[in-house]
């Protein structure tokens, strides 16, 4: 027996005689339109989190709902390549299920602890990629999503190809302050998952160094984003 | 100071580190020394925890993006299963009656000679019946870890299936499959379950043609899974469907009887 697709489409559905007894319970929608603030949403995050880390999966839908773009935004930022983003996307809200009764509301934000486990999947693929080519010298890719880049300011020497996806203004502003060499640090490490051995390597720079850059360009990054008007 | 230094990092050492581990800028042998200093370090986890903050306004500033359903669809099928292999094992560590039965053997046997043949032997049909039961749940362990294999598939392809216009909008109907492997995984969720002389039935079509692949009800909360295991590999198969039909099933579906239709390639 044939069934072709118009004539699926074009069936008429259920009669009570075919089906029997059935009832469809109509779904209300419980979508809210309430957004919550920043507090609120803390609140509700902390919850969901304790939920999940009770196996509550409707509770684990709830938060990939909320954070899934944010995380995807980040993940093809550092990877490029969409397929290979989405199975990192998935890992990363994998582990988040996995390790959700590790969450501790006091020592972190839910958001930033659920998108620095996103990070740490994007940069573990990064690594994987590395050892499957092995290029002589790292270079950061600019992803491949056909944007325009902006112009570079000559002055600021910031590379456009790794943080051109800065939205937030008062990041950028931070970013372009940042003295060079801390700057350069925290880019090899952050958007190339370069391990500090690597970048001192590629950088031709004691590993001392290369400490040292990373701990003050962090402090200067926490300071600058302070003091920057958002 | 290195972190070659077989003597304990300093503190410097240790806020260097702190600052890479928190850019994930770390191997795996620097994180874990670092994670063992955390353990007993409560000011080194405040500092980390400061870092990480200002690391994650990194994280907050880019451009969200909405994903395609897909990897949702994916990581709610593993958590799916491994909630059921969870469940699965649970229940299968219960401890083994036949331990009780062994010792009420022993115990009656050299009592009365022929009461204890006849217990015995009642006894005996009742310990097969345990065992069968040991052997199910053994059988449902298998099944479970063979579908656990099956998400894990590089060919894994996962399709959502629409609900028709009469079935509930809010039905949700996922067929899973590797496409060079026999086996299948339907996941339904938001169906009303199907009165008595009534069931689901799922079909495999390949071009065009339906194939039954299986019959199914939905529990009370409306979800059900199906794992199914074809005579030819999945890749064969370019549309799943599903129609109600009566018990025991159809050989071919009932089209004013559909539930949802699409493609799983």
């Amino acid at each position: 027996m044939q069934i072709s697709q118009t004539l699926v489409e074009s069936a008429v559905g259920f009669s009570a005689a075919a089906a029997g007894a059935i009832v469809f319970k109509q779904a209300g929608s419980n979508r809210s339109s309430y957004m919550p603030d920043a507090q609120t949403q803390e609140q509700s995050d902390a919850e969901l989190a304790a939920r999940v880390a009770r196996r509550d999966r409707a509770a684990f839908a709830l938060i990939y709902d909320r954070y899934a773009a944010k995380a995807f935004g980040l993940v093809l930022r550092l990877l490029g390549d969409r397929a290979v983003s989405e199975d990192v996307l998935q890992e990363a809200f994998w582990r988040v299920w996995q390790r959700a009764d590790t969450f501790d509301a006091s020592r972190a934000s839910f958001s930033s602890w659920l998108l620095s486990i996103t990070h740490h999947c994007a940069i573990d693929e990064l690594r994987r990629r590395r050892t499957r080519t092995k290029p002589d010298d790292i270079e950061l890719d600019a992803p491949d999503d056909g944007e325009t880049r902006d112009v570079a300011d000559p002055e600021t020497d910031v590379s456009e190809s790794a943080w051109a996806g800065l939205v937030r203004d008062h990041v950028r502003q931070a970013i372009i302050q940042l003295p060079d060499a801390q700057r350069r640090v925290i880019e090899l490490a952050y958007f190339g998952g370069l391990t500090r051995q690597e970048i001192a390597a590629q950088l031709k720079e004691p590993l001392g160094t290369v400490h040292t850059r990373a701990r003050l360009g962090l402090s200067k990054l926490k300071e600058l984003l302070a003091t920057i008007n958002t | 100071m290195t972190i070659n230094d077989p003597s304990p990092p300093g503190t410097d050492n240790l806020h260097d580190l702190l600052a890479l581990y928190a850019l994930d800028a770390l191997d795996a042998d620097d994180r874990a020394l670092v994670e063992r200093r955390l353990a007993t370090d409560a000011q080194a986890r405040l500092a980390l925890d400061e870092l990480r903050a200002t690391v994650g306004e990194l994280h907050d500033a880019f451009e969200p993006l909405e994903p395609p359903d897909r990897p949702k669809e994916r990581v709610l099928a593993r958590i799916d299963a491994s909630l059921a292999s969870e469940h699965i094992s649970q229940r299968a560590r219960v401890p083994a009656p036949e331990t009780a039965l062994a010792r009420l053997l022993r115990a009656l046997w050299p009592a009365l000679a022929l009461a204890a043949i006849v217990l015995a032997f009642g006894l005996g049909a009742w310990g097969l019946s345990l065992r069968q039961q040991l052997l199910a749940t053994q059988a449902q362990l298998a099944d479970v870890e063979q579908q656990a294999a099956l998400l894990q598939a590089p060919d894994l392809r996962v399709a959502s299936l629409p609900p028709s216009k009469t079935a509930p909008p809010t039905a949700r109907i996922t067929f899973m499959s590797a496409a060079s492997s026999s086996q299948g995984l339907l996941m339904v969720s938001g169906l009303p379950p199907v009165a008595a002389n009534w069931t689901y039935q799922l079909w495999l079509l390949k071009g065009g043609q339906p194939v039954s692949a299986g019959l199914f009800n939905v529990d009370a909360s409306g979800a059900a899974r199906l794992h199914i295991v074809a005579t030819e590999p999945m890749a064969d198969f370019q549309q799943a469907g599903i129609t109600i039909e009566p018990a025991g099933g159809s050989p071919a579906p009932t089209l004013t009887a559909l539930v949802s239709i699409g493609p799983i390639d």
